[in-house]
């Protein structure tokens, strides 16, 4: 436990969330994703966890210390439904809602084809799995910048 | 960079306080000190121990279970005497609730940091600026 930083950030976590720079991506998957071999090809080359919580709590989690890109038009992307890429599942409603608090706006998540989700996720710094169990929560976050007058 | 966080918390720093439990030690020494004969070695160059204790105590609760939990290095046949950079320790450590560091001798305060859970070096250049403390 460390003061002021949300308990479900473990030491591997927060490690990966502090060496990630700008423009690096974070993927959030759940828990039928292809995690460990996907995390393999990734940045960080191995699986990191968040055991037990839903995507939305991850997600807050995370974006508690995360800062989001503004240099990009969608730094938050969520896995499209096959079939139905317009759907956007509660689990996605949840983790949307989580980025419009932490932005303090709304700031629609843009969306990815299920199979060039796994091709991004696989050029991302690391993935993050969740205790989600419904499908489709899967999200792809993008690291932005902090400046040097700020907290 | 992180979100209201300390930039001296480095990814290997913040790895390391998390992992530690209650009780658990972390020595911060100076950049004479004997450090890579011990344990876990994380390194900030470049950073006095006031700004590297400042940083740390960010996030990281003291002990409260035990009458004291931080500790420096006595200066040999000065065991009374507060060097500069023991004083500023001691007032980062007010900033944050805690009462001014006990002193252990030099051997003594070498086998309590070997037992640590982590040794942080700092780039501290002033001779004793090596305090160890211990987290809730």
């Amino acid at each position: 436990m460390l003061k002021s930083i949300d308990p479900l950030l473990n030491a591997d976590v927060l490690y990966a969330l502090r060496a990630m720079g700008h423009g690096d991506d974070l993927v959030l998957c759940d828990m039928n994703f292809p995690a460990d071999s996907v995390a393999r090809q990734t940045a960080l080359g191995r699986l990191l966890r968040i055991d037990g919580v839903t995507a939305g709590r991850a997600a807050r989690a995370i974006l508690s210390l995360l800062p989001l890109d503004s240099f990009v038009e969608e730094p938050a992307l969520r896995m499209e439904v096959v079939d139905k890429p317009g759907d956007v599942p509660t689990v996605q409603a949840e983790v949307q809602a989580e980025i419009d608090a932490a932005q303090r706006r709304p700031s629609p998540m843009g969306s990815v084809e299920r199979f060039a989700f796994y091709q991004l996720a696989r050029k991302s710094y690391c993935v993050i799995q969740t205790g989600e169990r419904r499908f489709y929560g899967c999200f792809v976050f993008k690291k932005g910048v902090i400046p040097p007058d700020a907290e | 960079m992180l979100l209201g966080l300390d930039p001296v918390l480095s990814p290997d720093l913040l790895h390391a306080l998390a992992a530690m439990g209650h009780g658990d030690r972390l020595a911060l020494v100076d950049a004479n000190d004997p450090a890579t004969r011990r344990r876990r070695l994380i390194e900030l160059p470049g950073i006095d121990m006031p700004r590297a204790l400042q940083a740390v105590l960010s996030v990281f609760p003291i002990d409260t279970f035990v009458p004291d939990p931080c500790a420096v290095m006595q200066v040999v046949g000065e065991a009374d005497a507060l060097p500069p950079v023991q004083a500023e320790m001691n007032a980062v450590l007010a900033k944050h609730g805690a009462k001014p560091a006990a002193s252990l001798e030099r051997h003594a305060f070498h086998a309590a940091a070997e037992a640590a859970y982590a040794i942080v070096q700092t780039g501290e250049r002033r001779i004793y600026g090596t305090p160890g403390s211990a987290p809730c």
